[in-house]
């Protein structure tokens, strides 16, 4: 029986207005656009950025899928939106199952607290109850090899420390969904290894991962399937092994950089 | 582990706009985000300090002395029966908590910008663990107030227990402000620089430093408006005794305070879809 579709994205688009004020700036601003003063710019004429756009897949439970495409290309936006922390502009997604992220590193981790009271933040910001927590603590400072400094503040920690404690902390924690951004791209070659294993034993627990990378071996040794996005549009998709040889002859291709018409479309006039 | 095997229902992610409901089944699933976000900043508050806790009892104690000097001594405010640096012990007490609630709390969302722009969670938690901290002050400050009590010979009576009933309607007007200044203070940071002087204005128009009888009878309605002036008025009968306060003036108070509270929250939840592109 086929596994039943737990990320679904159709149509996802998010604009950015680009050197705009959110708001729409200060009163003086305002002021000035309302006298017509030539020196402050109409906020509607702020140009904008597609930086996703028209994005559309499905992901079916303990699929690994990766995303492909270099910087700027939308990768991040993508796992910021399904992770909630920044809404969609147009099109939709739905998610089934607690959303883990681990979007850059250590996210949510307050570099004032302890990795301990950092583990406890991640776990309730889960909804997981305390007491689950606390009985994961050991294997995830295990795992991460932090023992001695679990007490410690954060900011103490080493980049290395930092790193591996977050992706301990999001691979323990109970998730259906997992989504990592160019984690594994951190930490020695061992515990690189140790990731990888532990993603493919999670996955076979039945838990489904966007991996986001724009390098390109641990896509081919860890996912299913993969996309390749290019400036905010989904342009290819396939299995792994055959995305990543279609994305990697197009970087070859786009050393140029002219990109062909009709595939960018990264800037919009405004609507 | 606690994996779900059955298949969990989906959670739309789409684009704001039009009302996004009130959240509070997903925001009672991950209320001890809650706790570990007032805990925190609890832990950071103190910091860096030579007395640290000791603070808690010592903003009231000082201003207790400016206002005794200042209002008791030379101004000879009354303060119906009960000792005056007693009687206004408790008001700043209270008040404190208030204060503290409404003035962490609007900047709450901003200082929680790091873990706002990186994880989702319900963002009411911000402003709601800032009044969890005011309340921990508040319950270090009242030790002292029972040594008051004791030093002055103030007898407790069983109506004490009333007292955080009107603790709790002075926080539900305190957290339904603090909903409105956060959010507000995310893309105008005008409300921070507005805000001290407004919490000034409030101090005044409350009962904490005198007693409400200086108001005259016809306008006391109008007075009780402002919850605070049956939540400060009730918190001090409930301790001291006398006069106990007017049904009318709490109904009054607590309408008040709900409708702050409840316009808020709503107020925030249409804001919160932004916020992490503001703060």
């Amino acid at each position: 029986m086929e596994e039943p579709v737990v990320i679904r994205v159709e149509g996802l688009g998010k604009r950015y207005a680009i050197g705009a004020t959110p708001t729409g700036g200060g009163l003086y601003d305002r002021m000035g656009r309302l006298l017509g003063s030539h020196r402050v710019p109409e906020g509607d004429a702020h140009p904008s950025v597609w930086a996703l756009r028209d994005v559309s897949f499905d992901v079916r439970r303990g699929e690994v899928l990766g995303v492909l495409g270099r910087n700027g290309s939308g990768k991040s936006t993508l796992l910021r939106i399904l992770a909630r922390v920044t809404a969609p502009t147009e099109g939709r997604a739905e998610t089934r199952g607690r959303v883990g992220s681990l979007l850059s590193l250590g996210t949510g981790f307050h570099p004032e607290l302890s990795g301990r009271d950092n583990i406890a933040l991640a776990g309730a910001l889960l909804g997981m109850a305390r007491a689950d927590v606390a009985a994961l603590t050991g294997p995830i400072i295990e795992f991460a090899e932090v023992g001695r400094f679990l007490d410690t503040p954060m900011k103490h920690y080493s980049s290395g420390m930092y790193a591996r404690l977050a992706f301990s902390v999001s691979i323990h924690l109970a998730t259906e969904i997992m989504l990592l951004d160019e984690i594994l791209s951190v930490g020695d070659e061992a515990f690189r290894d140790r990731c990888q294993e532990r993603i493919r034993s999670v996955v076979r627990e039945g838990r489904t991962v966007i991996f986001v990378s724009h390098s390109g071996e641990t896509v081919t040794a860890l996912c299913d399937r993969a996309i390749v996005l290019e400036e905010g549009r989904l342009v290819h998709a396939g299995d792994a092994a055959e995305a990543l040889a279609w994305y990697r002859g197009r970087i070859g291709k786009a050393a140029v950089p002219a990109s062909p018409a009709g595939a960018a479309g990264a800037v919009q006039p405004p609507r | 582990m606690s994996l779900r095997t059955d298949l969990p229902p989906a959670v739309a992610i789409i684009p704001p706009g039009g009302w996004p409901g009130w959240g509070l089944a997903e925001a009672w699933r991950l209320r001890s985000t809650c706790l570990v976000l007032a805990r925190r900043s609890l832990r950071v508050r103190y910091r860096q300090t030579l007395v640290g806790a000791l603070w808690a009892v010592l903003q009231p104690l000082l201003m207790m002395v400016v206002f005794t000097t200042f209002l008791s001594v030379i101004a000879g405010v009354r303060s119906d029966g009960t000792p005056y640096p007693v009687f206004i012990y408790a008001g700043l007490l209270l008040w404190g908590a208030v204060a503290k609630t409404v003035a962490e709390g609007t900047t709450s969302l901003i200082a929680e910008s790091g873990l706002i722009r990186q994880v989702w969670f319900p963002r009411v938690y911000c402003p709601a663990a800032a009044m969890i901290g005011s309340l921990v002050d508040l319950a270090i400050g009242a030790l002292v107030l029972v040594g008051f009590l004791v030093v002055y010979g103030i007898p407790l009576t069983p109506t004490v227990l009333l007292a955080p009933l009107f603790l709790g309607l002075a926080l539900v007007a305190a957290l339904g402000i603090a909903l409105w200044t956060s959010a507000l203070n995310a893309a105008w940071r005008d409300v921070g620089h507005l805000l001290p002087f407004l919490l000034q204005v409030w101090l005044f128009t409350s009962p904490i430093v005198y007693p409400a009888s200086l108001i005259p009878a016809e306008l006391r309605l109008v007075y009780a408006l402002n919850p605070l002036v049956a939540a400060v008025g009730g918190f001090r009968w409930a301790i001291f005794g006398g006069a106990p306060p007017e049904i009318a003036e709490i109904a009054v108070g607590g309408l008040v305070a709900l409708a702050v509270l409840v316009s808020g929250y709503a107020f925030f939840r249409l804001r919160e879809p932004s916020f992490v592109d503001v703060v």
